[in-house]
């Protein structure tokens, strides 16, 4: 299948340093706060959906932002960076609804994916796939995609995990670097929920297909939140290439982990990327072996197979990571979000005559500075945050992003993508915004528009002559 | 040079520079480092007890089959 949809729910962690003698506004009132300052910018009044087509609310305790239907691993990239972008832009307005409400104080909003408390929230991808093959039936084929997909899922931390100070959910296992922020909480390895058991592998959207037909949605809960769009790329991107490879049949052998799970952790707790992994045949590999393996998979079908600008990019800039990582590490600072935040970690660590080594860190005052960078690196407001300082130093002023120029990441904060039912949906919003007309938009697959419903099933539909006939005509009747 | 070319060259470590993004002559990262820690914590320091949230709780999902599908995935593979 070469075209598929490709989208991201992102949780971002939320909390108001209050001023001395105000009080302390829930979860859901500063999610609330910030879903006003969305609405006045890009929003409707009693719809989560903004322009972009994009859904932003409250889900127990975080505020979740859901990217519109995107047709790349890059496109995705832009919106992921521009929802960030449009936050920061409205934490002040945000702010002020708080105060309005007797709330004095700081609001923060970090997009990470631990606390440390031990909680953790998602960032889930969700791909556009076929349910079953000319060859194998649903059941099979998803057997076949587990099979297939797990050793590649529970190595791709080289390449896009974020960075962690801590290991063990509430860093009771140690005071020490890793590199993904959700390994210690993956503990299966196929999981139907997310809630006790959270699997490398995801059942739980499979009967919520983007479109009716042959599609199933391929799920993943155990992905890191991304703050360089270049990790975001990957992360999406080296999925939709496998997918395309499992989707032909066209897939070579492939290493099989004897433990996944624990093979996951055990790469995110080596930096190195030297640490051998056990496979089931008896044989042992590197989490570079494996990814390498994939990538040669991908390599010989696009010689093959025709296959998009897009996809030639993500093939080299895969290659030239694995390169890197066994190479050059520090060629991938800036870029990588682990290789950086450890970059400065290392060091703040030297500077202070101290490494990770050093006995007792866990006891040392300068654990509270490495845990605050940790968090600082993920605030999404460019004053604060770490990675945005880091990269104004290193690519000017006006960067906002390691994949996307700031234009672009502007653009993408209130146009939806062109070629989704984003479009239509996202559409249909600005118009009412413009004109105080009457319409309803309360999920993914339908608008009302002055009381009629019009379908959006198939997620390509980027436009509907139905829905733009009432808007043209003008029949949005005021609120 | 053509694209399967470029791939690779890519994967042989010619090519190996994530075209487009290497963002040009660049300080070097040591430099950068030093000059952003250089004065990240001049300000007030962040309480990090207080940022985050709640773990993620979702209702258990309705699909019989997928359910069924774990359950014989666990009992073949001995999870």
């Amino acid at each position: 299948m070469r075209e598929r949809i490709f989208s991201l729910e992102v949780e971002y962690g939320i909390s108001f340093l209050s001023e001395r003698g105000s009080s302390e506004p829930t979860k859901e009132t500063l999610v609330s706060a910030l879903r006003c300052a969305l609405t006045d910018a890009v929003g409707l009044n009693e719809s989560s959906f903004i322009t972009t087509g994009a859904k932003f609310y409250h889900d127990v305790g975080h505020a979740e932002w859901a990217h519109p239907e995107c047709r790349s691993a890059r496109e995705v990239a832009l919106y992921d960076k521009a929802a960030d972008a449009l936050l920061a832009l409205l934490l002040p307005r945000a702010q002020e609804f708080l105060r309005a409400e007797g709330f004095r104080g700081r609001l923060l909003v970090v997009k990470n994916n631990v606390d440390v408390h031990g909680n953790t929230y998602g960032c889930h991808e969700n791909y556009m796939a076929e349910r079953e093959t000319a060859w194998l039936d649903h059941e099979d084929y998803l057997r076949l995609s587990i099979r297939y997909l797990v050793p590649f899922l529970a190595t791709r931390l080289i390449l896009c995990a974020p960075g962690r100070v801590g290991l063990g959910r509430r860093g009771e296992q140690g005071f020490a670097f890793q590199l993904g922020q959700r390994a210690d909480f993956i503990n299966t390895v196929v999981s139907r929920d997310t809630r006790d058991l959270r699997g490398i592998f995801n059942l739980g959207r499979e009967n919520e297909p983007f479109s009716e037909g042959n599609y199933r949605r391929l799920h993943l809960i155990l992905g890191d939140a991304c703050m360089s769009g270049y990790g975001t790329f990957l992360k999406l991107g080296t999925v939709g290439l496998l997918l395309r490879l499992l989707e032909d049949l066209e897939i070579g052998e492939i290493p099989h982990l004897k433990e996944p799970v624990r093979a996951m952790q055990i790469v995110s707790r080596d930096p190195s990327c030297t640490a051998l992994l056990p496979l089931y045949d008896g044989r042992q590999m590197t989490a570079i072996d494996i990814q390498r393996i994939y990538l040669e998979q991908v390599m010989r079908y696009a010689e093959r197979h025709p296959t998009s600008p897009e996809e030639r990019e993500l093939i080299l800039l895969w290659a030239g990571t694995l390169d890197a990582l066994q190479n050059a590490p520090s060629r991938l600072f800036g870029k990588v979000d682990w290789v950086t935040k450890k970059s400065v970690l290392d060091r703040l660590l030297a500077q202070n005559g101290l490494s990770w080594e050093t006995p007792g860190l866990e006891r040392h005052p300068i654990r509270y500075k490495l845990q605050e960078l940790d968090i600082q690196y993920h605030n999404i407001d460019p004053a604060q945050s770490l990675f945005y300082k880091l990269l104004r130093s290193l690519r000017g002023a006006e960067a906002l992003d390691t994949l996307w120029d700031a234009e672009s990441v502007r653009a993408a904060q209130s146009a939806p993508p062109p070629y989704t039912r984003a479009r239509v949906r996202g559409e249909v919003i600005a118009s009412a915004r413009r004109t105080g007309g009457r319409v309803e938009v309360k999920g993914w697959s339908e608008v009302r528009l002055g009381g009629q419903r019009v379908e959006l099933y198939d997620p390509f539909t980027f436009f509907s002559a139905e829905a733009y006939t009432i808007l043209k005509e003008g029949r949005l009747v005021s609120a | 040079m053509s694209d399967q070319e470029q791939i690779t060259r890519g994967q042989h470590g010619f090519s190996s520079e994530p075209s487009g993004l290497a963002g040009g002559a660049t300080p070097s990262s040591r430099d950068v480092i030093d000059d952003v820690l250089g004065d990240f914590f001049g300000g007030e320091s962040l309480p990090i007890e207080t940022i985050g949230g709640e773990t993620q709780q979702r209702p258990e999902l309705r699909s019989i089959s997928s359910e069924e599908f774990v359950r014989r995935f666990r009992q073949e593979t001995g999870e």
